[in-house]
């Protein structure tokens, strides 16, 4: 099932490939250009459907309050055609740019859950794992 | 009948024999053991939530499947979990349990999104019935912090996530519970499996209870049906069971439908008036709770109510009597042992305290109450100083109105 995260291949890039694609997604992270306006690679996720929309009530109020600063900050930039000052440019550090991920995969989950439920040809498990 | 009460692998347990099959873990974690106000409240609703194991969604659709029910149960002593199921999916409910006590997830957006919304539910339930609130404050003036702790206080106080935690790291011990099953065959031996990694934390301590008294007015709600409500009540800290006989001598209710039977207080026609004894591990409350479409009635009622309870301290009871209430005493208190309800109630809180008592001591104890101990025990109670709440106008009546 596709969720609002869409198909990825980042799951299988492990071990040494990981290695090597690194430099180059690191590349593509400033090259792409949201990063010059402060915003977070999270921040582009389209938004408007449920599973988003339940993952985004998830956020604390602090976390919250952070992403409607950044979003309303570049749209200001895009305005004036300026990039901020490098010292403000989003983070570099994975867990940062991708702070919704995991619950954009837990709202997920629980949505193919209840799917999985709701087709009645289950079996009752009396251990599961 | 062959019951079994024993200790296995230092975990408490019982077991009855019966078709269906249940499994009750019952833990000394009633509001009375709250550490900070609402925990117990909201702990309950967390019973069945996200584990390490199942997801909420699972635990109820496999619950479903297999054709059982899960449901917690919080009193002022002890907060119960249980699953009714058939026999043969015993195993299956008996790890939900055990995932519930070991794994529970507790996560804020859980939290949030579902545990919340029940404690609202719950709380707005009971907003609705008059004398549901009437007795829950009567707890709470009648014995303050401890025993008085409402059960539906996480609604008025915010109760953060990291408290309920650490309550349930507390509570959740193995040396602060009893597990009390039915079925077919005796499972207590096999629980150890499942249980087994339950910390021992020492068991919940609570302050001991103390009666205090007073008087509280609450406005009716403007929803719904309820009716304006009184209930007056006299605690006491020695629990006895002449207490429960003096309930049934002035009246808790007619066995035969459609009559009201020949009780003092059934013969009040201005309200809907029955005597109530609520016991507790180390106190009780008995009172009086009256109902009427009008508030005069109610006031007329409660003042008849009184009187009558009055002439048993003065005048004492005739044997013919007292016989009939203690007949009745231990007729509900067996029909009660004998229910699923009275089965955990009764012998969860005994087990975890170690004051287990026979059905027979219990009968006993009620055969020993005489018309001289029932008259005392009534003169007593009335020593102390009443418990008035009443919920409605102002034509309802104050403490010094009933003719105390």
């Amino acid at each position: 099932m596709v969720n609002p995260l869409k198909l990825s291949l980042a799951p299988f890039i492990k071990g040494s490939l990981r290695k090597t694609l690194e430099p180059i997604g690191k590349g593509y992270l400033n090259l792409a250009g949201f990063r010059q306006v402060g915003l977070r690679y999270d921040d582009l996720i389209q938004e408007e459907n449920d599973e988003m929309q339940k993952a985004l009530a998830r956020l604390s109020p602090r976390e919250e309050y952070d992403r409607a600063w950044r979003l309303r900050r570049a749209i200001n930039q895009s305005i004036l055609h300026k990039d901020l000052p490098k010292e403000q440019w989003s983070e570099d550090e994975a867990s940062k740019q991708r702070y919704l991920t995991d619950r954009i995969t837990e709202v997920a989950n629980e949505h193919n859950e209840r799917a999985m439920f709701d087709n009645p040809e289950y079996k009752i498990q009396t251990s599961h794992h | 009948m062959n019951r079994s009460l024993a200790l296995n692998n230092n975990l408490k347990s019982a077991f009855k024999p019966s078709l269906a099959g249940s499994l009750n873990v019952v833990f000394n974690a009633g509001t009375r053991f709250e550490d900070n106000q609402g925990v117990a409240n909201v702990l309950k609703n967390f019973a069945f939530r996200n584990t390490a194991e199942r997801s909420s969604l699972r635990q109820v659709r496999e619950a479903e499947a297999a054709g059982g029910v899960l449901y917690s149960t919080l009193t002022r002593d002890n907060l119960i979990l249980s699953a009714d199921f058939l026999p043969q999916h015993q195993e299956l409910f008996v790890q939900i349990l055990a995932d519930v006590v070991k794994s529970t997830k507790f996560t804020q957006h859980e939290y949030d999104e579902a545990v919340k919304p029940a404690l609202q539910a719950e709380f707005n339930a009971a907003q609705q019935n008059a004398l549901i609130q009437a007795i829950d404050t009567a707890h709470t003036i009648a014995f303050r912090r401890g025993l008085g702790n409402s059960l539906f206080s996480a609604s008025e106080h915010p109760v953060k996530l990291e408290d309920v935690k650490a309550y349930a790291s507390k509570v959740y011990s193995a040396d602060n519970v009893a597990f009390l099953s039915t079925g077919p065959s005796d499972i207590s031996s096999s629980l150890s499996k499942y249980f087994s990694g339950l910390s021992s934390t020492g068991q919940a301590q609570t302050q001991k209870s103390q009666y205090f008294g007073g008087e509280q007015r609450l406005n009716l709600p403007h929803e719904g049906h309820a009716l304006p409500s009184a209930f007056i009540s006299w605690g006491s800290t020695s629990s006895s069971p002449a207490h429960t006989v003096l309930a049934e001598l002035l009246g808790s209710g007619s066995n035969i439908k459609w009559n009201k039977g020949l009780s003092p207080l059934a013969a009040i026609e201005e309200a809907d008036v029955k005597a109530v004894n609520f016991e507790y591990s180390d106190a009780s409350l008995f009172g009086f709770a009256v109902q009427s479409s009008s508030e005069s009635n109610v006031k007329k009622a409660s003042q008849k109510a009184v009187e009558a309870f009055k002439k048993i301290a003065q005048n004492g009871v005739e044997s013919t009597q007292l016989q009939a209430a203690i007949a009745k005493s231990k007729f509900n208190y067996t029909l009660y042992a004998d229910s699923a309800d009275g089965w955990k109630q009764i012998n969860g809180n005994g087990l975890i305290n170690n004051n287990l008592k026979s059905l027979d001591q219990v009968l006993g104890e009620f055969d020993a109450v005489s018309t001289s101990s029932i008259q005392q025990a009534a003169a007593d109670l009335l020593k102390n100083k009443v418990t008035l709440v009443t919920v409605g106008g102002r034509e309802l009546p104050y403490a010094d109105e009933l003719g105390l």
